[in-house]
């Protein structure tokens, strides 16, 4: 972690306006480590989803992932890296985008384990395109295995600026509980 | 008879061609070009080419010769597991060759007692499991096409073949056994989405069927300790 980072804790967070000398692209990270047993492995997603004021998804391709690769608008994008992260540009945001809510999942393959029970040390991290780490928030509780999916943080608007918030809010309902509460159809 | 230097050779084709001696030449003109260069006017030229509409999978789908092709939407291609299996009277199993963008390519079949395929997160990307076909879908982008296979099913009986997806929505398409291995479906990945076309072909056996579709079965199952 790089000693100028912003740390988060669940529930607290950050001003990127204040932060960022320019308000640019962010580089969202995610990170975590999965104790491997005999069997298969729990394979988590990370995803954003890009809401309107009420919450709710603008459309059924504002959820980014590794298949869906863009919002309709290009602003919120997935790095196709050996690292996972989605790249935000926080200056070509539409105006009715009220927040972006980052979810991690674990894919719920019909072969078990799609839940975050082996998980361990996962995070978040808001990133400028030079790699310097501005805010990281590692979630206090990762492993759970009740949990099958988890909104690790969201970028959301606070007046005339943008604000990061960690959220570490874990779901059993998995991701199709997520995509009900966002109005998303996966 | 007498060899003439002097009569026309019509037999011979590129003789004819020849003007005689003392023909005028007429000049033809050449095709009439378009009397402008808008795209306008080529688009009129151009013969319509009928784009049928994407169908996707919203509920059930039934394939059929008159409906045989589908498309999986971004999510539904690459969100948990694609399960396919055989349901009615007329019996049947299933098997499958498949093949990855890397060119890699093989056969799932219990009759080859091959049940797996290489593992992404320690999953076959295509396993039978039972009577079950399964497809992990995490890794679709990794899957460049399958076909599915159906043997030993009844003649007159149909057996439906049933995919379905995480979201409850299924893909169905009936079959008879009109060849010891029938040919079902054919899956491919194109850009992120799985296109599903009906076939119904017949085969003496799943390795003609594969060979048939071009599939360059490379892949050896590990050997199990």
């Amino acid at each position: 972690m790089s000693p100028a980072a912003v740390r988060l804790v669940r529930g607290s967070n950050a001003s990127l306006s204040e932060l960022l000398p320019i308000l640019g692209t962010v580089v969202v990270g995610f990170g975590w480590k999965v104790i491997e047993g005999k069997g298969p492995i729990a394979e988590l997603v990370p995803s954003a989803i890009v809401c309107n004021a009420a919450g709710l998804a603008l459309s059924d391709e504002h959820l980014v992932f590794f298949n869906q690769l863009a919002t309709p608008d290009g602003a919120v994008e997935y790095v196709e890296d050996d690292d996972e992260q989605i790249e935000v540009d926080l200056a070509a945001i539409p105006e009715d985008v009220d927040k972006i809510v980052f979810v991690v999942y674990a894919d719920p393959d019909l072969r078990q384990p799609g839940n975050f029970g082996a998980v361990r040390n996962a995070y978040v991290r808001i990133s400028d395109r030079s790699g310097a780490e501005i805010v990281r928030y590692d979630i206090e509780d990762s492993s759970d295995i009740d949990v099958t999916a988890m909104i690790f943080g969201e970028i959301y608007r606070h007046r005339d600026t943008w604000k990061v918030r960690a959220v570490g809010q874990g779901y059993k309902t998995g991701l199709k509980g997520v995509a009900k509460d966002f109005g998303v159809t996966i | 008879m007498a060899f003439s230097r002097t009569a026309p050779r019509h037999e011979i084709t590129y003789l004819r061609r020849r003007p005689k001696v003392g023909e005028e030449r007429v000049a033809r003109p050449p095709p009439r070009a378009p009397s402008s260069l808008s795209l306008g006017h080529a688009e009129q030229q151009r013969p319509k080419i009928a784009v049928a509409p994407v169908r996707r999978v919203d509920g059930r789908a039934i394939l059929s010769a008159d409906a045989p092709t589908v498309t999986l939407h971004r999510r539904q291609s690459a969100i948990g597991s694609l399960v396919l299996g055989l349901f009615g009277g007329g019996g049947g199993a299933l098997s499958c060759a498949w093949e990855l963008v890397d060119g890699e390519a093989g056969l799932v079949s219990a009759a080859l007692d091959v049940r797996v395929s290489p593992e992404f997160g320690r999953r076959p990307i295509v396993q039978l499991r039972k009577d079950q076909l399964i497809i992990g879908l995490r890794h679709v982008r990794r899957l460049r096409r399958l076909l599915l296979l159906a043997s030993d099913l009844d003649e007159s009986r149909p057996t439906r073949l049933v995919g379905e997806l995480h979201d409850g929505g299924t893909v169905e398409s009936p079959h008879t056994g009109i060849a010891a291995v029938v040919a079902t479906l054919a899956v491919y990945q194109v850009d992120g989405e799985l296109v599903i076309r009906r076939e119904n072909f017949g085969f003496p056996s799943a390795e003609a069927a594969a060979g048939a579709y071009g599939f360059s079965l490379t892949w050896l199952p590990p050997v199990s300790r």
